[in-house]
């Protein structure tokens, strides 16, 4: 029954499947009353299961949506779910393998960067509804010793998420209909966080991301210091580590500075 | 005889919760006894609906209505599922705690839809058997829905209120009564929803849910049901409601909507001619006790007005 009811082709195609290749179907097991005929009583549930993931996904993905049109991505969703049926219980979470499939699927050749743009998507889902920390505390700071720097950790938020494209995704993000001439190779660098329950994201200069990413990873600030400065050409001025500190902890990037072994 | 005890506290008239209300709701507008919201929805780690929880469980009552427990699947339950459920009821406390009586799923793949059992001993057997199996690890009573549907299976050997009833008593669950499933299911297998009502155990009724449904027409010109809950509540369901509170008294009633969610206001109107039943049955019972007997039951129909069904 599983199987006629997410059938990618509709229900009466896979009972006709059923019959050509002498497989048992479901349809013995269906009372067969009025007003509606057996397949008619389980068409009502296979549409239902897949007119619900459409407009889960549709909603998940609605830049995505918005750019290739209802159509395209009505198809493309059918493919999906064929290949990568929901194994979740939060219906919200069925896209999870979305960005990935577009990557390979012939259908988006002529948009390599429709993968991405579906990507960035998911990743503000995910910073929605990261757990919450507590707010970064002023009062912490002016308690470390200057000894306590070098060693000291950057703890970001959780819903933070650091992306990198090559292409010019927060363009295409802000398009109201697919251009294809707009997307144009690009090193993008963009964070993507939770501000006042909303998730938004920012492109960051090279070595901002880089900051933030070896943050995340947990290295403590004098290694990201000597690491920076390995990355800069000669000449180069020294970038405004504190300004980006600052803007960090306003906008709730930054949560804590923990002293080393600090849990 | 004297009346069984009701296993449930009465709330008294509640909403679904949903996040186009949320800031009306959170403004305390309207302010209601209980809100219900679907369990799966506050499961994330965090974020905006958290805080909207934390906010209206300081104001009103909650009851949380799951989708995913699946509990007629053959699949085991599912322990990470479980888990959250229980994290979510000990956090904030909810008067209630219900899923559905279906399965949604199999073979670990999710349907996200509400799928009807075999009405057979061994699907009796199954389910109370996992039912205890979540309320053991919930450490509370849950609430099972009676689902609307739209197919039955041939080898069935009871009546769904047989099966919901039976499951009910020996699973020592509570029930949810979704008026409305009931008139759909009616329509869509041609039988009378009072004798469905009627052979609900009163005392495992914990909640009532009203909702409206959309009217479909096969080629041939019969009318089905599908339980869209994109409609208001439509007279006949109103008439199955005054026939539930005539004869099972109190139960906690909501009215849930989950597409074409219409203004807040619109909402509080629908809710008030549920008021409206309760205060005018109660009225007319002060003045003519006592309550109905299963005896009764066509006289009261019949006052309430002839049913379609």
């Amino acid at each position: 029954m599983r199987r006629v009811l997410t059938q990618p082709k509709g229900v009466f195609e896979a009972l006709e499947e059923d019959k050509r290749n002498g497989t048992k179907g479901c349809l013995e097991f269906i009372v067969d009353q009025a007003p509606l005929s057996r397949e008619k009583r389980l068409d009502i549930y296979a549409n239902g299961y897949f007119m619900r993931l459409l407009e889960c996904m549709a909603s998940d993905f609605e830049v995505v949506h918005r750019l290739i049109g209802p159509h395209v991505f009505r198809s493309l969703v059918a493919e999906y779910l064929s290949k990568h049926p929901s194994k979740t219980f939060s219906i919200d979470d069925v896209g999870e393998h979305f960005p990935r499939f577009l990557r390979y699927s012939e259908t988006t050749n002529e948009m390599p960067w429709l993968a991405d743009l579906a990507q960035l998507e998911w990743l503000c889902y995910l910073s929605i509804y990261a757990h919450d920390l507590p707010g970064f505390d002023r009062g912490k700071l002016a308690k470390m010793s200057e000894d306590d720097w070098a060693g000291a950790t950057l703890a970001l938020d959780s819903s933070v998420r650091l992306f990198r494209s090559s292409w010019s995704i927060d363009e295409l993000w802000e398009l109201e209909e697919l251009d294809l001439e707009q997307a144009k190779e690009d090193q993008c660098r963009l964070v993507v966080y939770r501000r006042n329950f909303n998730a938004t994201f920012e492109r960051l200069e090279p070595l901002a991301f880089e900051v933030l990413a070896m943050a995340q990873a947990g290295f403590s600030l004098g290694t990201i210091c000597e690491k920076l400065a390995g990355l800069l050409s000669p000449g180069q001025e020294p970038p405004p580590l504190m300004g980006w500190f600052q803007d960090w902890i306003e906008c709730g990037i930054l949560r804590d500075v923990r002293r080393a072994g600090e849990p | 005889m004297a009346k069984p005890a009701v296993l449930f506290p009465d709330l008294g008239f509640g909403l679904g919760l949903r996040p186009d209300h949320f800031a009306q709701v959170l403004e305390g507008r309207p302010s209601l006894s209980w809100f219900e919201i679907v369990s799966e929805n506050f499961m994330g780690e965090g974020g905006r609906p958290h805080y909207v929880l934390e906010k209206i469980r300081s104001q009103a009552q909650l009851a949380f209505h799951g989708v995913s427990l699946s509990i007629g699947s053959v699949d085991p339950l599912k322990k990470d599922y479980l888990k959250k459920l229980k994290a979510l009821v000990d956090r904030f406390e909810p008067a209630i705690v219900s899923d559905h009586l279906c399965w949604t799923g199999v073979e670990g793949v999710n349907l996200h839809d509400l799928l009807p059992l075999p009405y057979t001993r061994e699907a009796v057997d199954h389910v109370v058997a996992r039912v205890s199996q979540a309320q053991d690890f919930l450490k509370r009573r849950i609430l099972l829905e009676n689902v609307s549907s739209y197919l039955t299976y041939a080898h069935s050997e009871m009546t769904e209120w047989e099966f919901l009833a039976e499951i009910s008593k020996r699973a020592d669950c509570g029930l949810l009564l979704d008026v409305n499933n009931v008139y759909v299911s009616a329509i869509n297998h041609g039988f009378d929803p009072l004798e469905y009502l009627g052979s609900m155990p009163r005392e495992r009724v914990g909640q009532v849910h009203l909702a409206g449904h959309s009217t479909r027409k096969t080629p041939e010109g019969k009318t089905y049901l599908i339980d869209t809950h994109d409609h208001p509540v439509c007279d006949e369901v109103w008439r199955l409601y005054e026939w539930v509170t005539r004869s099972f008294g109190p139960v906690s009633t909501m009215i849930e909507r989950d597409a074409d969610i219409p203004a807040l206001e619109s909402l509080e109107q629908e809710l008030d001619r549920a008021r409206q039943i309760h205060q005018e049955t109660f009225r007319a019972k002060q003045d003519r006790n006592p309550a109905p007997t299963p005896f009764e039951r066509t006289a009261v129909v019949d006052a309430a007005g002839a049913h379609p069904a």
